[in-house]
């Protein structure tokens, strides 16, 4: 499954997303499993948030969705990569990778 | 100033001066190295005094004399100069002493500073230093005030001005909740459908670096493309806190499909 992780700085609400999980068609999200197992090849549909374009499966079988990943610079660095390459993943299964650069974690005196 | 004149009870074997009365002068004038002079015509003895209250004396010795009400004359001597001298130099060691305080001698529990005396300048500073890395600074110095911003209730927490970037643009975040977005994206985009004696591209959506107000946003911008055409940027009322939703952009030629660079600049507020 291609993954495009569209990222966010979540501003006041200091939201950090947690990356999906794959498993076969399954994309589990913010704690809600997503079955696309019935979305044919070459198919799109639309879908809301968190997902942020249409729903796709190309002809060839793969599917491929973007999600709204929040993050926060509470814990993440502000100048985050500029190049979108960085945001798209294809996981097989297991979790997604997380994208974001974050801060290194203060040791408190 | 007159001379340090009055009257007291002095008992034989006793340091100890009481129901003393001041005619001039007074006990503050009365210290180590103070020479009282005892009995007026003629003077009983002279001794010395070493501290007093509005209604008592203490003398270095006991009194010898017999016991009785006496008037006195006080006067200062060399050696209560040089006490003088010797608690000036205690202060002023005091004063060198307190540069070694620590910073948890500035602070209450809850991190209010103590009202300082003005001795403590060294650890004024120390206490700076702490506080710059603390999570509730209140002190800025050019080192802190670029960071994360954030608030509380309305009130800032944080630095004073955050900026950065992702895929989706750049931004700066003031404390004050003023939002600043600045976006260069490249979209393809046809300008044909007509609008007045301009024309337009249907409406499409640009993704946020960080999340607006919606309802206090302004957007403006433009478009062009290597074929030299240009022209605006039209925001709609659709936008969300993550995305500028129906944007149209428009120009004045009818240009079919082509690679357009745009550049969006965008007022709002994070709180």
């Amino acid at each position: 499954m291609k993954i495009k992780l569209d990222a966010i700085e979540s501003g006041i609400d200091k939201i950090d997303d947690i990356p999906p999980t794959v498993s076969g068609d399954t994309l589990t999200y913010r704690g809600e499993p997503y079955d696309l197992s019935q979305l044919p090849s070459g198919a799109e549909v639309e879908a809301d948030l968190p997902f942020t374009d249409k729903l796709k499966r190309s002809v060839d079988g793969e599917l491929s969705v973007s999600l709204q990943y929040f993050y926060t610079t509470q814990t993440a660095e502000a100048y985050q990569s500029m190049n979108i390459n960085d945001y798209i993943f294809d996981v097989i299964d297991g979790e997604c990778p997380c994208p974001i650069k974050r801060k290194p974690i203060e040791v408190s005196e | 100033m007159a001379l340090t004149i009055g009257s007291g009870t002095f008992t034989n074997g006793s340091t100890s001066v009481t129901g003393v009365a001041f005619t001039s002068g007074g006990a503050s004038f009365i210290s180590s190295g103070t020479l009282l002079g005892v009995g007026v015509s003629p003077m009983d003895r002279q001794v010395e005094a070493i501290s007093a209250t509005t209604n008592t004396i203490t003398l270095r010795e006991v009194w010898g004399g017999t016991t009785g009400a006496k008037q006195f004359t006080a006067a200062y001597t060399t050696e209560g100069l040089r006490d003088a001298i010797d608690a000036a130099r205690g202060f002023s060691e005091q004063l060198a002493n307190r540069s070694t305080a620590t910073t948890t001698d500035m602070q209450t529990a809850t991190n209010d500073v103590k009202i300082a005396t003005p001795l403590k300048v060294k650890q004024a500073i120390d206490f700076h230093a702490y506080n710059k890395a603390a999570a509730d600074a209140q002190f800025f110095s050019r080192s802190n005030i670029v960071g994360a911003v954030s608030q509380s209730g309305g009130v800032p927490t944080g630095a004073i001005i955050e900026s950065g970037s992702n895929v989706n643009g750049e931004y700066v975040r003031y404390a004050d909740g003023t939002l600043l977005i600045s976006i260069r994206t490249a979209r393809t985009l046809g300008v044909s459908t007509a609008y007045g004696n301009l024309y337009r591209t249907s409406g499409f959506n640009v993704d946020l670096p960080t999340q607006i107000i919606p309802e206090r946003t302004t957007v403006s911008g433009s478009f062009y493309d290597a074929n030299g055409n240009s022209g605006w940027i039209l925001s709609s009322i659709n936008n969300t806190t993550t995305q500028l939703n129906s944007l149209i952009a428009v120009g004045a030629d009818n240009t079919a499909s082509a690679a357009r660079i745009l550049d969006i600049s965008i007022m709002s507020k994070w709180y």
